[in-house]
Order: structure tokens, then C-alpha cells, then sequence
């Protein structure tokens, strides 16, 4: 059963060429940045800049990657400090 | 206060350049994109505004036109092609034929018949003067100044010296006057104005030979240093004040008794003559590139339209460089009648260039240099 | 949405607003009609933006029943996921080859539960939200989407193989292929629609590289409540902009980037954009214009409203945008109605009104010509607005030159019309004289 359901993958990958050096570089640095970024959180809810500089991220990355961890419930809003909103890690992740 | 509209006046600007004011819908993308605005000196926008109403009076009271110094960014970047800094260099050429009192200058600036004829006969008639009171072209040895007189040549230049300071001031009188007309003119105090001297200082140095404005105006350009349009026109510009001092000294030691001209160069007047040939070789190096530049249409946006009166300078400048150099050759290679015609020429020509400066594009000397006077001392800011 | 047949009364090329009028048109006079979009989705731009002015209605709330109609339509057959190869005059008629690009999930299973895309690893920018957002390699196109199936970007897949465990209706099917199409029709109706002036087309306005200087389209899934942020954030740092300036003409009526004409809507969007910010905080919005043009019905009663609400309407050609080391945009403008001085001017967040350029050239695809503005030439275009240089093949849209939502809608009911003309004469029907 778990031949049959892994072969049609194979197929894919096999017809693409596995995966192109820039998305293995792409993939690579996005768990990377969100390992970095989840680790800030730990230390509680923060802004962009402040996740920013506390992982040496450039903040445009960092606001990108907190909107997507946002959208797919890694992270939430928690209030707002100033003119930033302030993120927080969701309990289980 | 009350101005008059001349609806011609588009037009009349239209024959002092290759652009439309009619082109431009005023959107301020011109003033705001220039490197050369700083408070309320800004331009190329309200000038075009100007023409296009008709507002003369506004034109020819403000020295702002001769701030600019066409690095044509505004041009390049219009959204309506309305060539803003073509356009501020017709309002200079027009500026020119207005405080121009002959008419000589407006000829220059539109017409290419009647700047040939001036030019012709104008040289007919020096030459005519110089030949006069010629001597013998000795062939056994150069002697250029047993071929020309070099008393009738002096006296000739004096004369010269003498209608270009006359049309000179006249021309500045006009344009300072006209500019005086406009309240903005008066000093300002407090106004971050200068005093007349360090004004006077700042503009002789730091702009006229420093280039100051003309570096900031090229500041976004990214051609190799020779090429850049400041040190172009530095070159020539250097050059020809270089040689102005060293024939000016010459004439000075052979009016004291110490030399005359022509005669081998005694140690204490060596540094002249290093001087002259320096000078000489910045004034052929810069007018030569000019030249090529506005022959190529490029790439400099200014060197794609020519007036006449651009080229009938430039062509006496480089005339007159070129043959100051191969007479100086002449007189130290094998004799050849050819380097006495070399000298008539370069006599000839010379004079003719000095004498047309008032009425060529020769004049921005005299009328920049007033500007930027009236500019430093003003203050760039309100008061 | 039925079965592909190998023969249709009219092809509708793009399913924007216009594409899906021009259908429903057609559709409901009892023409079958297959529309061809490209997008896995229909809905063109129209369903992505927050609000239509000058009512300030939502505008997917307009789109989204004209979507769900078209998709239901007994006559209108929907080929999402298809691009135009080649469309050639045979007869009175067209033969039409389509190209469909894989999906990997089976149209007919697949009942949009998102599983899949939650299981997904790879984060990638969400082209729906202008790359602000995130989707995954897998993923529903948007929460409007029609169809409303997943559909895998290849490109940016592990091959980890972790959605298709998670599927309930075994729909991902990792062996299709794409397919080619071979169909004939009596008429076209293109309605490829538009897109924005590249966003580095002005070297001026920092070539793309400015952090907070934004696209229009952008800043409606901004203003979007089901937007990438969720707020109104500016994207260098998630900072509540409190000074936000529109520069305009940003993108049209500028020669040096070959777009001499108005697109039309800038202003318009632009306003629309800055009353709604405006309505939600407190923020300056400050729209440097060359002159605004509110030229349609209730327009401008709506550039009076925005200048009541405060918003600072500032006659100057931004001729430059830089910025400082905290991302913040600089303008630089002549303060034309002021006194003339040069300004530079700083913002929280920049948004250029760029204009509309066609999003489709056929480039021997199609025989219809264009126009030296690269829109679809329409030879007669005050007689006949939808008529292209081909007969039998009609222009609906932006597809002919820039114009607004009702407009385009107008015009697609007379592509329709025209189409449906052409259909019946070509019947040979007797016509009373």
C-alpha cells in the first residue's frame, strides 16, 4: 500500500528532475529563518523590527515570513506596541 | 504689478532652439529632478510657464536662466518630451540677442547666411588691416615679426580690447538693469545673501574657474573624468584665460622695454611661455572635444542642437588654438611661407573671436559670470 | 460546467469581469461558449480588489455571484488553467488549439478543503496578494477562487509527497500531464484584461528596489480585510504607515516610458484608496498629481468628498523617490502651487499609481492586430467599439485600451452582441429589407 502511494510521486520528481538547486537553497533558508524567528518568540510576543534585531534578520524578510506564519497559524497577533502590531507564537508550534 | 502678455513670444523662443514651450503641461517634474535648485532659485518649470504665457518681462528680469547649466536630465526624464533644458538654452540665447544692443547677436543666434557673411567680412576687413602694414616673408630663417608689425598688431588688438569692453558693458549694463527692474533683485539682509566682495571671490573662483555649479549639474553622470562636460569646458575655458594672461604679459614686457615680441625668450620670461603652451594645449584639447561632441549630436543632450552662433565660436576658438600651435612650430622647423599664412590666420582669427564675443555664444562669459555675481550675493535663500 | 465538447458557438478568451459578461451574455441568448482563462481561477483583477469606486461597494462581493454565475451557466463551458496556442481563421469560423497546464489535482474530486495546502512545507510569495502574502506549493488559489480546487506549483515542490496522504477524496494525481486541446468555434470574444506598468519602469522611483513603495494593486489586498496583513502595515516592517503618499501618473502619460495616454482609473483608485485608509486611521495621505482627472458619473462629487475628508490633494510630478536607512520614502517635488521651492518630502509608505498596459500580446497567436499601444486595434472604434481587425473576433475590456469596471462591462454585452451578429448572419438567415 505504501509503495502504491509513494510511486506516483516519484513519477513527478523523476519528470522535473528532483528539485532545482534554487529551491533546495530556497527551502534551506526558509527553515532556517523560521527556526531563527521561532526561537526570538520564544522570549515572548514581539514586532517585526524588534524580531528583526534580536535574529539579525532584514526586517522586510522577517515581515514576510511572520505574515505567512500567520496565515497558516504558527503565529498570532497579540496586541499592538506603538505603531507595530505584536506577534506571538501559537501555543503547539 | 502689472505685466504685458506677448503671445509671440513661444514662437520668437521657438527660433532660438529645437523645442516647444506649447509641449509642456507644467508638472514641476523638470525643477524637481534638477540638481541645480536650492530655495527659491528653481528652474527649468516657471520659465517655461513664461514663454508660454507670454510673460517677457518675467524672462528677462531674472538671471536664473543662466544658473542652468544643461546636464539635461530634466529632458531626458520629461513626460512630454518638452526638452525643459533645450528650452532654458533658447531663453539664453534669446537673452543674449535681447541685451545685445547692434542686433549682431540675433543674427548669430538664427541665422546661419548672416552669420556667415559677418564672419566673412568681418575677416576680410582684419586681415585687410593686418596685411596693411606687412613687411617681407623671410625664407632663410622665420622671422614672423618682420612679416607682421607687431606695433600695428598691438594697436589693432587695443582697438579690438577696447569695442569688446565698450559692447561688453553695454550688454551687462542692459541685463543688469533689467533684472534690477525685478523686486527679487535687491540684497537681502539676513537673507544668506553675501557681501560684494566674498561674492565677487566666490563667483571668479569657485564657480567661473572652479566649475562649482557645473560639477553638481554633471554630479549624476558616470562618463570618465576627460569626457565629463565641466572639465571639458574647464579646458577651454582655462586654456583661453591661460593664454589671455600670457599674451597679456607678453605685451606688458614689450611695453615696459624689458622684451619684444618675438625675440628669444629670456629666463624671466620662460614661465610665460610655458605658461601659453599649457594653456594652449587645454584650450585645443577642450574646443576640439566640444567640437566633435556637437558634430556627434552627443552624447551630451546640450551638443545635439546648434546655433549658429555655437558653432562661428567654437570653430574661431579651435581656428585660433590650432594655429597659434602649428605657428610655434613653424618657427623652429625648416622655414616654410606656409607658417607666415598660419600667423596671419591666427592673428586674424584671434582677433575676430575676441572681437565677436559680445555677440556669439562667446558672450555666457560675461553674462554667467553677472548671474552668479547676482546670485551669491542674493542668497539662494528667502529672506 | 460540463463536458469539453470540440465544438462551441463562441471562445471567450480571459475571465475577468468582461470575460464573464461577454459569457453570460452570450450564454443566456442560448450560445454555447467556452471561456479559456489562463489563471487556475476566474475572476481576473476585478476579485482581488477591496472596493469599486465611487460607490465604495466590495467589489468581490459584485464579482463573486457573477463568477458563481458564469460557472453554473448550462451553456458556458469553463477551461481554467488553459492558455491560448494558436487561434486561426477557418471559414467564417476559428480553429482553436488550447493548451491545459497540469494542475495535479483532479478537477471533479477535489472539494477545496485546504488539507492539503496546511500539510504543504514550502511557504512561497502569493502571486493573488503580489507576493506580500504567502501561499504553499500546493494550495487553493484564493478563498473566492472559481473553481475552488487546489492546484500544485511544481516549481516549488519537495516532492515530499505529504499531500496526497492527507487528501480525503484522493484527488492529487501526481502523473498528469498537460493537454492539448483542438477545438473550432464560430466567433471569439478576447477579453484578456490588463496589468500593471512593470514596477521598475521608472529608474527614478528606485527601480523595484524600495521596500515601501508599493504597488496599487498591492494595496488593495492591503486594504483587503482578507489581505495578506490583515491591517493596513507597510511591508518593510509591519509599521502602521501615519503618512502615506500616492505619486501619480507614475506609469501612464509619461513618453520617456513609451505610455503617452491616461489610463483612467488612477486617480479615481487612487482617491478610493486614500478615503478608505483614511476612514480607518489616523494617517496623513497626501496624492501628488499633474491633474487629476474625475471625468465619469459621480466622480467628482468623489474628489470633493476625498479633499473634505482631508486628504491632501498636491500638484507636483514626483521626479524622484529615494529613501532613508529606516526604509522611509522620499519624494522629491516642486511645490508648484506654493511658491515654487523644491521639496523633499518624507513618507511612511509610497504607493505609484502606475497605469494600465494590455496583459496579452498574441504575437501571431491570434489574428487580430494591435495598436501602437500595444491594446487591440479596433479600426472603427466609435461606430463599432468591440470590433477588431478580424472579422468574426471581438474585443472586450481593457483588452482595447484602458478603462474602469462598468466601462469594461459595457463593452463586453457588445462584444456579445456583436459576436452573436456575426453568428446569425453567417447563418444565411433572410433579412428583411
Amino acid at each position: 500500500m505504501a509503495e502504491k502511494e509513494t510511486s506516483p510521486i516519484k513519477v513527478l520528481r523523476d519528470r522535473h528532475g528532483g528539485m532545482s538547486d534554487k529551491l533546495k537553497a530556497y527551502f534551506k533558508d526558509q527553515n532556517q529563518i523560521r527556526k531563527k524567528m521561532k526561537d526570538s518568540l520564544k522570549g515572548g510576543a514581539k514586532t517585526v523590527p524588534e524580531i528583526a534585531r534580536d535574529t539579525g534578520l532584514e526586517s522586510p524578510d522577517v515581515m514576510w515570513h511572520v505574515m505567512a506564519m500567520k496565515r497558516y497559524g504558527d503565529v498570532l497577533e497579540a496586541g499592538r506596541s506603538g505603531d507595530y502590531y505584536k506577534y506571538e507564537l501559537k501555543g503547539d508550534s | 504689478m502689472a505685466y504685458r502678455i506677448n503671445p509671440a513670444l513661444a514662437a520668437e523662443l521657438e527660433n532660438y532652439g529645437a523645442a516647444n514651450a506649447s509641449e509642456c503641461f507644467n508638472c514641476g517634474n523638470c525643477s524637481a529632478v534638477c540638481s541645480l535648485t536650492e530655495g527659491e532659485t528653481v528652474f527649468p518649470r516657471k520659465f517655461i510657464r513664461y514663454m508660454q504665457l507670454g510673460l517677457t518681462d518675467k524672462l528677462i528680469q531674472s538671471p536664473d536662466p543662466w544658473l542652468c547649466y544643461y546636464c539635461g536630465e530634466c529632458s531626458d526624464t520629461c513626460p512630454r518630451e518638452a526638452e525643459p533644458g533645450e528650452l532654458m538654452m533658447s531663453a539664453r540665447r534669446w537673452l543674449t540677442g535681447k541685451y545685445d544692443v547692434t542686433g549682431l547677436a540675433r543674427i548669430f543666434y538664427t541665422s546661419s547666411v548672416g552669420s556667415a557673411i559677418i564672419l566673412v567680412v568681418l575677416a576680410v576687413i582684419l586681415g585687410l588691416v593686418v596685411i596693411s602694414s606687412s613687411g617681407s616673408m623671410g625664407l632663410e630663417e622665420i622671422a614672423l615679426w618682420s612679416y607682421l608689425d607687431s606695433h600695428a598688431v598691438h594697436n589693432l588688438g587695443l582697438g579690438v580690447i577696447g569695442l569688446v569692453v565698450l559692447f561688453g558693458l553695454v550688454g551687462v549694463i542692459n541685463m543688469v538693469a533689467q533684472i534690477g527692474k525685478a523686486a527679487r533683485f535687491a540684497p537681502r539682509s539676513g537673507g544668506g545673501g553675501s557681501d560684494w566682495f566674498s561674492a565677487i571671490f566666490s563667483t571668479a573662483f569657485t564657480e567661473i574657474l572652479g566649475h562649482r555649479r557645473y560639477i553638481t549639474c554633471d554630479e549624476e553622470k558616470d562618463e570618465p573624468w576627460h569626457q565629463q562636460r565641466w572639465f571639458v569646458h574647464g579646458s577651454t575655458a582655462w586654456g583661453f584665460f591661460g593664454l589671455l594672461i600670457a599674451t597679456m604679459a607678453h605685451w606688458i614686457l614689450d611695453m615696459v622695454g624689458l622684451k619684444e615680441t618675438a625675440t628669444w625668450v629670456p629666463m624671466y620670461s620662460l614661465p610665460i611661455r610655458m605658461l601659453g603652451i599649457v594653456a594652449g594645449i587645454f584650450l585645443v584639447y577642450g574646443s576640439t572635444t566640444l567640437l566633435m561632441k556637437r558634430i556627434n549630436k552627443g552624447p551630451d543632450k546640450q551638443a545635439a542642437t546648434s546655433a549658429p552662433s555655437d558653432w562661428v565660436f567654437l570653430l574661431l576658438l579651435w581656428i585660433a588654438g590650432i594655429t597659434g600651435f602649428l605657428t610655434l612650430i613653424g618657427e623652429y622647423a625648416p622655414p616654410m611661407a606656409i607658417t607666415y599664412y598660419l600667423l596671419l590666420i591666427h592673428v586674424v582669427l584671434s582677433m575676430e573671436l575676441v572681437l565677436l564675443a559680445p555677440f556669439t555664444k562667446f558672450a555666457h562669459v560675461f553674462y554667467r559670470s553677472v548671474a552668479i555675481y547676482i546670485h551669491q550675493q542674493r542668497g539662494a535663500t528667502k529672506g | 460546467m460540463g463536458e469539453l465538447k470540440n465544438r462551441y458557438d463562441v471562445l471567450v478568451i480571459g475571465g475577468g469581469i468582461a470575460g464573464m459578461q461577454a459569457s453570460l451574455d452570450l450564454g443566456e441568448q442560448g450560445y454555447k461558449v467556452l471561456l479559456v482563462e489562463k489563471d487556475p481561477s476566474i475572476g481576473g483583477i476585478m476579485v482581488g480588489l477591496n472596493k469599486v469606486f465611487p460607490t465604495l461597494d466590495c467589489s468581490s462581493c459584485i464579482c463573486t455571484p457573477r463568477m458563481a454565475e458564469t460557472a453554473h451557466h448550462r451553456n458556458i463551458t469553463i477551461q481554467s488553467y488553459t492558455e491560448i496556442e494558436k487561434v486561426e481563421k477557418k471559414g467564417r469560423g476559428f480553429s482553436v488549439k488550447l493548451l491545459e497546464k497540469p494542475r495535479y489535482v483532479v478537477l471533479e474530486d477535489c472539494i477545496g478543503c485546504s488539507l492539503c495546502e496546511y500539510e504543504c512545507p514550502v511557504d512561497v510569495p502569493h502571486e493573488y496578494d503580489y507576493d506580500l502574502g504567502a501561499r504553499r506549493a500546493i494550495y487553493i488559489p484564493h478563498a473566492n477562487a472559481i473553481p475552488q480546487v487546489a492546484v500544485l506549483d511544481v516549481e516549488h515542490c519537495t516532492f515530499c509527497g505529504k499531500c496526497v496522504k492527507v487528501c480525503p477524496t484522493d484527488c492529487i494525481d501526481y502523473t498528469q500531464e498537460a493537454r492539448h486541446l483542438d477545438l473550432e468555434v464560430g466567433a471569439v470574444v478576447v477579453a484578456s484584461g490588463t496589468t500593471i506598468t512593470p514596477m521598475g519602469a521608472k529608474k527614478e522611483y528606485g527601480g523595484d528596489k524600495l521596500a515601501n513603495v508599493m504597488n496599487p494593486l498591492a494595496m488593495e489586498r492591503v486594504q483587503s480585510s482578507n489581505g495578506p496583513y490583515g491591517h493596513i502595515l507597510r511591508p518593510s516592517d509591519g509599521k502602521v504607515p501615519k503618512s502615506i503618499a500616492y505619486v501619480q501618473c507614475a506609469g501612464s502619460r509619461d513618453k520617456t516610458l513609451g505610455i503617452s495616454y491616461c489610463s483612467r482609473v488612477c486617480c479615481m483608485y487612487a482617491l478610493k484608496q486614500a478615503i478608505l485608509t483614511k476612514a480607518y486611521g489616523d494617517v496623513d495621505i497626501t496624492i501628488y498629481h499633474m491633474d487629476i482627472r474625475a471625468f465619469g458619473k459621480g466622480f467628482e462629487q468623489f474628489y470633493r468628498r476625498a479633499m473634505n475628508d482631508g486628504i491632501n490633494i498636491v500638484k507636483a510630478k514626483v521626479a524622484k523617490i529615494t529613501e532613508d536607512e529606516e526604509k522611509n520614502p522620499i519624494v522629491r517635488i516642486e511645490m508648484i502651487d506654493d511658491d515654487g521651492r523644491v521639496e523633499e518630502v518624507k513618507h511612511d509608505l509610497v504607493i505609484l499609481s502606475q497605469g494600465l498596459v494590455p496583459k496579452w500580446h498574441p504575437d501571431g497567436q491570434l489574428p487580430a492586430e494591435e495598436d501602437t499601444d500595444g491594446f487591440f486595434r479596433i479600426p472603427d472604434s466609435k461606430i463599432h467599439p468591440t470590433v477588431s481587425t478580424t472579422d468574426g473576433i471581438f474585443i472586450a475590456g481593457v483588452a482595447a485600451g484602458p478603462k474602469d469596471i462598468p466601462d469594461a462591462i459595457i463593452e463586453a454585452g457588445s462584444a456579445a452582441m456583436e459576436a452573436a451578429i456575426y453568428l446569425e448572419s453567417g447563418k444565411g438567415a433572410p433579412v428583411a429589407v
